[in-house]
């Protein structure tokens, strides 16, 4: 093992950090929000953002891009990326909205209780792997090269690449929209109240199952759009894609406190840079491994998550 | 005879083999602060988890504004305007007092969950409409000064107080009031019945539950009381104390008389 690293290679491995903390970052605030109103892990939410994937790729795939193409110039890699990122926010928020209907809301009604409710989200979970890999063929799917990933400009040893500026970029402003929204509209006091007292905000008019399903609206777009951003960053996707990325954003969510907004984005932060310091000295083979421990002593020894009782105000 | 705006017929609430309510007819009409009284257990908090809706009736009829609501969502019936307080405060702890008020002002909104994250002109006024109105209510129950705080960190007092502007809120024709003065002292009390008549005044009937009889006594325009899930007496408040069975039943207890 060799420490040294951390210190030569400090700058790269913090940008890339934060850059994978990002994406981690769009797709736990939809674990957090349904947990918020639900008290429920949406184990299916990792498929949802595997669809997202696909449907980036098949938004590129149906613009008649092959892969051996010259990079974009940046006016025209705006535009076709903002119609990928866009489609594929559309296709996983009404995938989590429909499966929102098909696997908990009936479950809900009859006063389930929540153990229904998990089997019930494993079983849409296997369902949509099975389906992507029985309708993909199992393969890995490349995603083209829409930009040039050359260094733009350079900090230190971090080497700064246009698809890293437009994921930071693109994920900060979508974090400040969710929560702009949260804060200020009233869809957004009905997350917040339905996630405090169900039964009372029903008596003051809300309707819950609508907040319910918007929520999984939300969540399925951040994640349908994180999904965009991702194939951007890694370019490439497969049908299984969904699990470590989903164990890794679950892992976030829980790590900054599930059901507090502001404790999953701090979470995926500290865990894309925890993963990224990890690797680089453990080797990147090991990345899931500390992400799965990290996991268990965050549930062992401070369930509440790191941020625990300072950030519980700010929860949804 | 004024407008009656809630009606209660012949109401009754069986849970299994246990009658909570049986036969029980109430009214609240337009402009008056209606009591409803009786020993623990006598079934008056059931009376406002029916008529919210939060349980359908065994039998009997409820009539909002003449509109039966038996069966409509419970969401539907408050924004049909019946509104409560509860006996235990539930608030939103976590949201400042300005947005639990906000909450209930959101129902009666034109713009849908939807479409109020989208900045429309729709949206942008019934925000502002939602946002004027919780400042007001704040105003008007002499608050205030709180809004900006988290509702959990509000003291006892105020925290009952918000309630009543949350419920405000949803601009009820009807607002029933679980045990507004528990846990006040004499002062407070006072206060408090004022703060009920100023309600009235300002144009909402009150169906109001409360165990602190001097209170009860000074502010109904007509009490009602309740007995093992039965209506033994109604009439003013002067009637309902000189009354036998309402003696025997409730008032004669010294436990119950606080």
């Amino acid at each position: 093992m060799d420490f040294s690293i951390l210190w030569t290679d400090f700058a790269s491995l913090l940008l890339d950090g934060i850059v994978v903390g990002a994406i981690y970052a769009l797709v736990s605030l939809g674990y957090t929000l349904v947990y918020g109103v639900l008290r429920l892990i949406n184990f299916a939410h990792s498929e949802i953002f595997m669809l997202g994937t696909f449907a980036t790729l098949g938004v590129t795939m149906l613009l008649g891009f092959t892969g051996f193409e010259e990079p974009l110039g940046i006016l025209a890699f705006l535009g076709v990326f903002l119609l990928a990122a866009t489609v594929a926010g559309v296709a996983s928020g009404s995938a989590a909205m429909l499966l929102e209907v098909v696997a908990y809301r009936r479950l809900r009604r009859n006063n389930a209780n929540r153990l229904s409710s998990l089997i019930s989200a494993i079983g849409a979970s296997l369902f949509l792997v099975e389906f992507f890999r029985i309708i993909t063929d199992s393969k890995d799917w490349d995603f083209p090269r829409l930009l040039d990933k050359n260094s733009l400009f350079q900090v230190g040893t971090a080497y700064v690449t246009a698809d890293k500026i437009v994921v930071l970029v693109g994920a900060f402003a979508l974090m400040i929209i969710l929560d702009r929204i949260i804060q200020t509209t009233k869809l957004g006091r009905g997350i917040r109240a339905v996630s405090q007292d169900e039964r009372t905000s029903i008596l003051m008019g809300v309707d819950v199952d609508r907040v319910i399903a918007f929520t999984f609206l939300i969540g399925g777009v951040l994640a349908g759009v994180g999904s965009a951003f991702y194939m951007l960053f890694y370019e490439a996707t497969k049908f299984n894609v969904g699990f470590l990325l989903g164990i890794s954003a679950f892992t976030a969510a829980v790590l900054g406190g599930i059901g507090n907004i502001r404790g999953a984005l701090a979470g995926s932060f500290v865990l894309g840079l925890i993963q990224q310091f990890s690797s680089a000295v453990l080797g990147y083979n090991w990345r899931d491994v500390v992400t799965f421990i990290i996991l268990v002593l965050v549930l062992l020894f401070k369930p509440t998550g790191l941020f625990g009782e300072a950030l519980q105000r700010a929860r949804v | 005879m004024s407008k009656k705006l809630l009606e209660i017929r012949n109401l009754t609430m069986k849970f299994g083999g246990v009658v909570a309510l049986s036969e029980v007819n109430l009214h609240v009409s337009e402009g008056e602060i209606a009591a409803l009284i009786g020993p623990n257990g006598a079934g008056k908090t059931t009376v406002f988890n029916v008529a919210t809706g939060y349980y359908t009736p065994t039998a009997g009829e409820i009539l909002l504004d003449n509109e039966s609501v038996v069966g409509v969502k419970t969401y539907k019936i408050a924004r049909k305007g019946l509104a409560r307080t509860f006996q235990n405060v539930r608030l939103f702890g976590d949201m400042t007092a300005l947005e639990n008020v906000m909450t209930g002002a959101d129902s009666k909104n034109k713009v849908g969950l939807l479409g109020s994250m989208f900045g429309t002109s729709t949206s942008k006024k019934d925000e502002e409409r939602s946002h004027k109105k919780a400042a007001e209510l704040l105003n008007f129950m002499g608050i205030s000064h709180r809004a900006g705080q988290l509702a959990k960190n509000l003291p006892y007092g105020d925290q009952r107080r918000l309630e009543i502007a949350r419920a405000l809120a949803l601009e009820p024709k009807v607002l029933l009031l679980d045990e507004p003065a528990a846990g006040f002292n004499p002062q407070e009390k006072v206060e408090l019945g004022n703060l009920i008549k100023k309600i009235r005044d300002a144009g909402f009937a009150v169906l109001l539950i409360e165990h602190d009889m001097s209170l009860v006594m000074k502010i109904s325009d007509r009490v009602s009381v309740l007995d093992f899930g039965q209506k033994i007496a109604e009439g003013t408040p002067s009637e309902v104390q000189k009354d036998q069975k309402v003696i025997d039943a409730y008032l004669g207890v010294a436990d119950h008389a606080s």
